[in-house]
């Protein structure tokens, strides 16, 4: 069996001589014996190939196919090649291919595929599961699960999904060999993962790169950090990737770089269609362009989240930097190590600065929801006797709809779960739930403590490698004789040009905002008894494209924003000559005639003042025409849309006899979640008012990461 | 329940007998209940589990010609692994339970009451313990006048205030109310469902109940299951089986699940006493149940305990059943019904030896020689022995063992390097 295993290596892989990687015909020998593996192997070791032989194997004895869950969107380019070389067809069912899931239940059903790639957040979706899986799962002859360090409660991302995928596994007959893989765990993930899944064979191989030089460069600024890479991507071999903690640096960096003639790309779960090859394509083709563009070096980076992880492999990756700190030694681990697998020097180079861990709080902080928020969704399902759609608990409780997804999802993936999904809606089990606030403790504890450790990788002198290998557990790592401390003295350069951090001051405060404006009430009755009766709120009633000059809290113009709200009770006069510059820039057609802003009775003057200033510097009349004539709930503390649009009910008026012709400005200090604007402006346009352009000092949204 | 509780076994159980998809038809049709028990008897013979089988699927073994079910079909069924822990899965998060028939907790009274008719799986919501408690069963038409109906919540209530339990169809009309009775008094119920165990688990009607510990919800149909007139009447028979008593409030003559209901189980060798409500203007089928065994349910049970009343009113009717029975059905009765214990099943095996052997004449010789060779076979003997211990000729000897053998009581095994025959230990058998 061995001699036929290996005679499929070397066609799949077109090379008449090639070999086994020590471990791999063992973990294929495991599968053809029904065993549960745990295989723990750098990525590069040619875990795929495992999957394809075993499958190959398997099929020879006609068996059924693989299951094979995966956060990875799909199969590498070549991955699919060296399998199709042994008649192994892959196909792959994920958010991103809805309108091919019907093509491929019907080669699933025709028995045409032999390697089925499936996310693991299908799993949690039964409407699927009963749809499209239960219907081939009769014929699943080997069940493996990637990234399975994502199963332990310990490690540094675990996910609920996988949750279910466990007690799957542990639903699982013996007579169904379980494959379970990852690139990275420690000690205490792995036998955590192991004992779990009831895993009777673990193999695990050295997880050391050694072509791979490590440096840390703590820069407190972003626009340093900025500057820094303007100045030094390009002292970097090859083509490699850049990481950054939110959506929106991965953007801002994008630009940054861009505007300096870097050809780079944001790639993260936002990415969207409009891309520049394609304006059809879904996210998930942008995406796998972008990691196209990168694999065949027709990019100098991709500047990334977290979303270019899993799976993707390019051998000769020639370095990784990250803009800011991740959250644990692990993650770090796991992003740098993809640089240098097939080169001789790659790098990997950790800048560091301020608000790391500010991020990395509010990723720990929101992990998940807070007891009072559970508390407040069963108490709601519980009273329900046919169960409640989400929008239904939307209008029930004053909870961000986010928060609400969240919280289900995570609730649901307990086993038993207190709550169901069926159909639409969600209803209370009769399961008796209390949640394990021990768990929840301790898992912030574990996270505060791999942040530690971050902190304290970045302040060590010892090799850094060898760091990384005793975190990981990796047995017998020794000094690296290649990184920062073990060199003593910088691997790249670490200056920064006080001209370029200039520049990238004022890049960050042209960096304007675009406000969408909203096009749909959150329900139907929300303005009950009905002034604005639709769903949709209709073209003649909408509010055009606007603009916000920073982010809330920002290193270019948001800490003046927050001053002049905060601290001296007036914006500045600063802020007025960016206003007008980013209305250069912005160039609203058709252009605005007369200027009007959001009152507030808690700070009368604060907004009208600087709209007045605003519209003398722009020349054109400032109207004060929308009152407000009933005072109501600070509108921040409104977590959710319909919540919002319910607090604005009868709120505002407009005084259309004073009303000036043409279109308007409607300046407002902060914008967070558009309603105020989707509200007045809409009663503006109902006055009359041809066009009504938002302008926001301040852009505050969390929510948007 | 959690996954990881389910064992092996169970596995293998569900393999063979549960629906977890469309394509459940065709090579794996999953087995009904008579298929398994058979399927179980074959297992005996070779002294395996269930879960022995997924070792065996691909192996010559399962080329025994005595296999009762197409081999085929046998390794489409188990090849189903993904599928059944995907269903588990699903069913396990939203807080259902299964049970098979060689779980631990699997009610023993339905072994008893229904023997190879016991179904290989029940799903099921709420406190499986009640499962075991036994209790009454009230039946009755769903469409039944205010004399029945208040008939049907005061027994429903009157039972919770005796501490019996209420073993109940949980449709509309008489099961209802009487469990809105059971209820209004702190009782606790046991519903066996027909149909949409899922939707009914997750229903305001009945959470709570089940979350106390109030309501235990069960069905042999998969949660998923919609309403079928076929389920619903199949239902009947575990309704009786799960409960002491049962009391028909109300039923159609000839016509209907509760006529059809009460019926078989009058038929049945080993019933449960079934009462029936007489008053003035029952509907015919009550009177004419009464024609066909049931007892007109004492008046003077709703003065005094009602669990009192029912056993005295029925002794009669037991003894009358006892009486009856069969000679080999005895046997195997004994054992389905025998303790857990050793010890004990010894006794038991020994009495029934006794009582065989005194009313051998109206049976074969094999029925009379049978707990002969059992109560010898008490240590392991090889075939010599056991023929000088007997003192029998060995062809006739081999004719018997063979017999044996084939209702899965003894087997070989080698001990220290030489063939002997071994009793099957009766809680084996209980167990699959």
């Amino acid at each position: 069996m061995r001699q036929q295993a290996l005679q499929y290596l070397r066609i799949a892989l077109a090379n008449p001589t090639a070999e086994f990687r020590p471990g791999q015909w063992e973990c294929i020998d495991g599968v053809l014996k029904n065993q549960r593996q745990l295989v723990v192997q750098k990525t590069g070791w040619g875990k795929s190939m495992v999957y394809f032989l075993g499958t190959r194997l398997l099929r020879d004895q006609g068996k059924g196919l693989t299951l094979l869950i995966s956060p990875l969107l799909s199969l590498m380019r070549n991955q699919i090649a060296a399998a199709g070389r042994i008649g192994i067809r892959a196909a792959t069912i994920n958010s991103g291919n809805t309108d091919e899931w019907k093509s491929i239940e019907a080669r699933l059903l025709a028995g045409d595929v032999d390697v089925l790639l499936i996310a693991p957040e299908r799993l949690s979706n039964d409407g699927f599961r009963d749809r499209v899986l239960q219907q081939v799962a009769n014929r699943v002859a080997l069940f493996a699960v990637d990234e399975a360090h994502c199963i332990s409660d310990w490690g540094h991302d675990f996910r609920p999904d996988y949750r279910r995928i466990l007690r799957i596994v542990q639903a699982l007959p013996k007579n169904v060999p379980v494959l379970a893989t990852t690139a990275t765990a420690n000690n205490r993930v792995v036998q955590d993962v192991a004992v779990q899944l009831g895993a009777l064979t673990v193999s695990r191989g050295p997880l050391v790169r050694e072509s791979l030089a490590l440096q840390n460069i703590w820069l407190s600024n972003p626009a340093e950090r900025m500057a820094w890479l303007a100045e030094h991507l390009n002292d970097l071999p090859g083509s490699g990737i850049i990481y950054t903690l939110t959506i929106r640096d991965s953007q801002m960096v994008t630009a940054w770089l861009r505007l300096k003639g870097h050809n780079v790309e944001a790639y993260n779960s936002k990415v969207d269609g409009v891309g520049e090859d394609n304006g059809q394509a879904s996210g998930a083709k942008r995406r796998e362009q972008l990691e196209d563009r990168l694999l065949n070096n027709q990019v100098k980076a991709l500047v990334s989240t977290v979303a270019l992880g899993m799976g993707f492999d390019k051998p000769d990756l020639g370095f990784v930097v990250h803009f800011q700190r991740p959250g644990s030694v692990v993650h770090y681990y796991q992003q740098v190590g993809r640089a240098g697998r097939a080169v001789d020097h790659a790098f990997g180079i950790m800048l560091s600065g301020e608000e790391d861990r500010e991020i990395l709080d509010y990723f720990i902080v929101s992990a998940f929801p807070p007891q009072a928020h559970v508390d407040e969704i069963l108490r709601a399902l519980n009273a329900a006797t046919n169960g409640l759609s989400v929008t239904a608990l939307e209008q029930q409780l004053n909870l961000h709809r986010g928060r609400i997804d969240k919280a289900l999802k995570i609730l649901a993936a307990e086993s038993p779960s207190p709550v169901a999904k069926i159909g639409n809606a969600w209803h209370a089990t009769p399961v008796r739930y209390q949640t394990d606030q021990r768990r929840i403790d301790d898992l912030y504890a574990i996270r505060r403590a791999e942040q530690a450790q971050m902190l304290e990788y970045l302040g060590t002198n010892d090799c850094l490698m060898q760091f990384l290998g005793r975190a990981l557990d990796d047995p017998g790592t020794g000094a690296c004789g290649k990184c920062a401390n073990c060199e003593g003295h910088d691997v790249v350069p670490s200056s920064v040009s006080s001209a370029l951090t200039t520049e990238a001051i004022v890049f960050l405060k042209r960096s304007f905002h675009v406000i969408e404006p909203r096009k749909k009430w959150p329900a139907k009755d929300v303005f009950a008894p009905s002034v604005l009766p639709n769903v949709t709120i209709t073209e003649g009633l909408r509010a055009s494209e606007g603009r916000a000059l920073s982010l809330w809290g920002d290193p270019g113009w948001g800490t003046l924003v927050r001053d002049g709200k905060y601290v001296s009770g007036q914006f500045s006069d600063e802020l007025v000559e960016g206003c007008l510059q980013m209305l250069k820039v912005w160039n609203p057609t058709p252009t605005p005639t007369w200027v009007t802003c959001i009152p507030s009775l808690r700070h009368p003057n604060l907004v009208p003042d600087f709209t007045c200033r605003l519209a003398g510097r722009l020349g054109i009349p400032f109207s004060p025409c929308v009152t407000k004539v009933k005072d109501n709930s600070e509108q921040k503390t409104m977590q959710n849309s319909y919540q919002q649009v319910r607090n604005l009910v009868s709120v505002f008026s407009v005084n259309s006899a004073d009303m000036p012709k043409g279109p308007v400005l409607l300046i407002d200090d902060m914008v967070d979640s558009r309603w105020t604007i989707t509200v007045v402006a809409s009663k503006l346009r109902r006055a009359g008012c041809p066009a009504v352009f938002p302008l926001a000092l301040a852009l505050n949204s969390q929510s948007n990461d | 329940m959690t996954t990881e509780q389910i064992t092996e076994n169970a596995k293998a159980i569900l393999l063979l007998c549960g629906r977890f998809g469309s394509g459940d038809d065709g090579a794996a049709k999953p087995l009904a209940t008579k298929e398994y028990d058979a399927l179980a008897a074959w297992l005996r013979t070779k002294s395996w589990w269930p879960v022995d089988l997924l070792e065996q699927c691909n192996q010559m073994t399962l080329q025994d010609r005595a296999l009762p079910v197409k081999r085929e079909r046998l390794e489409a069924l188990l090849s189903r692994g993904t599928a059944m822990a995907l269903a588990v899965e699903k069913w396990s998060n939203k807080g259902l339970w299964v049970i098979c028939r060689s779980d631990d907790d699997y009610p023993q009274r339905l072994k008893q009451n229904l023997k190879g008719n016991a179904p290989p799986i029940l799903y099921g919501a709420g406190d499986r313990m009640l499962l075991s408690k036994g209790g009454i069963a009230v039946v009755g038409s769903r469409n039944v006048d205010t004399q029945g109906e208040s008939f049907a919540r005061n027994l429903g209530r009157h039972a919770a205030e005796c501490g019996m339990q209420l073993v109940s169809g949980a449709a509309r009309g008489v099961d209802e109310v009487a469990m809105h009775g059971a209820f209004s008094a702190g009782g606790t119920v046991v519903g066996v469902l027909a149909d949409s165990l899922l939707n009914s688990a997750v229903s305001g009607k009945y959470r709570e109940g089940l979350r106390e510990g109030k309501l235990t919800l069960v069905s042999t149909f998969i949660p998923e299951a919609g309403f079928s007139v076929g389920n619903a009447m199949s239902r009947n028979k575990y309704v009786y089986a799960l409960a002491d008593f049962a009391v028909v409030v109300s039923a159609d003559h000839k016509k209907g699940g509760t006529w059809a209901g009460a019926e078989e189980e009058l038929r049945n060798k080993d019933r449960r006493p079934v009462f029936v409500r007489i008053e003035t203007d029952v509907p015919r089928g009550n009177t004419e149940l009464v024609k066909k065994g049931a007892l007109p349910f004492p008046e003077v049970a709703w003065k005094e305990d009602l669990g009192d009343v029912l056993r005295r009113s029925s002794a009669s009717i037991r003894s009358a059943v006892e009486e009856e029975k069969p000679l080999s059905l005895d046997f195997s009765q004994t054992q389905l019904s025998t303790p857990k214990t050793p010890n004990q099943s010894h006794a038991v095996q020994e009495k029934t030896a006794e009582y065989t052997l005194t009313k051998a004449g109206s049976a074969t010789v094999y029925d009379a020689v049978k707990p002969i060779i059992l109560a010898a076979l008490q240590k392991p003997m090889t075939m010599d022995e056991l023929r000088k211990t007997l003192d029998v000729r060995k062809p006739q000897l081999q004719d018997w063992i063979k017999t044996l053998k084939a209702e899965g009581l003894v087997k070989m095994k080698t001990i220290r390097k030489s063939n002997k025959l071994i009793r099957v230990d009766p809680n084996e058998e209980l167990d699959l």
